[in-house]
């Protein structure tokens, strides 16, 4: 038995110098991520069991639902489909004119990438890392860096990938910022993490600037992390201190942190070529360089249209199957009987 | 070594279920105050079975630790491996405690493994703390009450040696 004795300090030491040499690699770059991505694939099963509270509460809270209360969800969900079904008639009224545009000015765009939705399995929000684990994986084509939205606005970005499991780091993650643009003016700022819930610090905007409370961020897509234009937040607070070059400036998140079930991913947009399609679709290709061959898509992306996949069960990964996607372009036939409709 | 290895299996999974018990989703005021689960058990199997259970096992569960929480691979590793060592150091003195000075010595344990986080996080960037850091020290501590007659309870029952 060695509970005793110099062969514990020597294990230790062991043990302290593995340890060090890995957080050095780790730090330092994607030396370890192989065996970090392996480790965290096996460890998975730990993050479904945890979630099984969570799930059996909401099963039964759903079961147990009364009658009216379903009936009333129902007509309210049916009612803001239909209002989000005509805004996305016109959308895509709007986008098919804009290439059409485009195409007369002979100049590239940018058209929607693929997405698809997943499902938060584990919030991790403690005051040194806000972050959240999803449900997809690099089995669904998931790779670092991607960008992660709510229903509100920007969330984050993929930092770590696993098989069927992703992390994401939270836009309020003090590690984090983003490039921004305040939409009224135009002007460019970065939006940095504080490491509190729904809150991001702007700095370095000079006292001067033409900036107001109210003001409402958007995604600038300059770092070509994040696309632009979805919104990031608003400004809540401005302190302009005569004394100091930059005022301080606080912003309340867009995307609702703290009750994020479902997220949204996001493919990088492909560069629109006005001469690959007439009808102002871009071929569906996961890389981000301009992609002048068509179909040279991936093995799990349709050789179709950039779709919204409906994909949130866990079963069906990357099942972006272009006959279901129910808000698929279609700028060729703008006006649906749903758009007449609402006219 | 020659030891009757027996009931593996059953420190296994309760590290499993510690580690399912590090990442289940909690409300924000306990979550802030959330015992370190894994930190209690490994604290416990090393009393209990020091001569199976020490440094070694502890940086395998702490790798385990830091991939379920996202930190820096190898940073719980080194903290679990310290405390490891501090405990097969004094565990005979430990055994001899009352419940109470267990206590204080886990929360003693945990506060430590917290510091030194602290120390190893500030030294890569700059990290920011609320006083409600240090919660899962108290949480520990406390939870040590029960967690003992637990696992040890599941120990006796299942002649873990």
């Amino acid at each position: 038995m060695f509970t005793r004795g110099p062969a514990q300090g020597i294990r230790l030491l062991v043990a302290a110098a593995l340890a060090l040499l890995l957080m050095v690699l780790d730090h330092r770059g994607d030396h370890v991520a192989g065996i970090r991505s392996a480790l965290a694939t096996s460890i998975t099963p730990v993050f479904y069991v945890a979630s099984v509270p969570t799930s059996l509460y909401n099963w039964f809270t759903q079961t147990v639902a009364s009658r009216a209360e379903m009936q009333r969800e129902n007509e309210q969900l049916k009612q803001e489909q239909f209002s989000y079904r005509t805004q996305l008639q016109r959308l895509t009224a709007l986008e098919a004119e804009n290439a059409r545009l485009r195409g007369l000015l002979s100049s590239a765009r940018k058209t929607r990438g693929k997405r698809m939705i997943a499902e938060v399995i584990n919030v991790d929000l403690e005051p040194t890392e806000q972050q959240v684990l999803v449900n997809k994986g690099s089995q669904d084509g998931i790779y670092e860096g991607q960008a992660v939205l709510d229903a509100f606005g920007v969330l984050g970005q993929v930092i770590e990938v696993a098989a069927t499991t992703s992390r994401v780091l939270l836009l309020t993650d003090s590690r984090h910022a983003i490039p921004v643009r305040i939409e009224r003016t135009g002007f460019n700022a970065i939006a940095e993490g504080t490491g509190a819930m729904n809150r991001l610090r702007l700095n370095f905007v000079p006292n001067t600037t033409d900036i107001r409370e109210g003001d409402l961020l958007v995604s600038s897509g300059l770092g070509e992390r994040f696309p632009d234009g979805y919104p990031v937040g608003q400004i809540e607070a401005i302190r302009r201190d005569t004394g100091e070059a930059y005022a301080e400036i606080d912003v309340v998140t867009a995307a609702r942190m703290e009750r994020s079930g479902e997220v949204m991913l996001l493919w990088p947009p492909q560069t629109w070529q006005p001469a690959s399609s007439e009808a102002g679709v871009a071929p569906s290709s996961a890389s981000d360089k301009p992609a002048i061959t068509p179909a040279t898509g991936p093995a799990n992306s349709p050789a179709g249209n950039p779709a919204i996949n409906p994909a949130n069960t866990p079963a069906t990964p990357a099942s972006t199957a272009p006959a279901s996607a129910p808000a698929k372009p279609k700028p060729s036939s703008p006006a649906g009987s749903i758009g007449e409709a609402a006219r | 070594m020659m030891h009757a290895r027996h009931g593996t299996h059953w420190v296994i999974l309760s590290f499993l279920f510690a580690l399912v018990l590090t990442v289940l989703p909690l409300p924000t005021f306990l979550n802030q105050a959330r015992p370190a689960f894994v930190v209690l058990t490994l604290i416990y199997w090393v009393l209990a079975l020091p001569h199976r259970y020490g440094i070694f096992a502890a940086f395998a569960v702490g790798l385990a630790l830091d991939v379920i929480t996202g930190k820096m691979l190898g940073l719980h590793a080194l903290l679990l491996s310290v405390l490891a060592y501090v405990c097969v150091k004094q565990y005979s003195r430990v055994r001899m405690f009352t419940r109470p000075m267990q206590a204080a010595f886990v929360l003693l344990l945990v506060g430590l493994s917290l510091l030194l986080q602290l120390w190893i996080e500030n030294a890569v960037q700059p990290v920011s703390i609320r006083a409600s850091y240090w919660l899962p020290a108290l949480s520990s501590g406390l939870l040590w009450f029960l967690w003992f007659p637990l696992l040890r309870g599941l120990r006796r029952r299942l002649q873990i040696s």
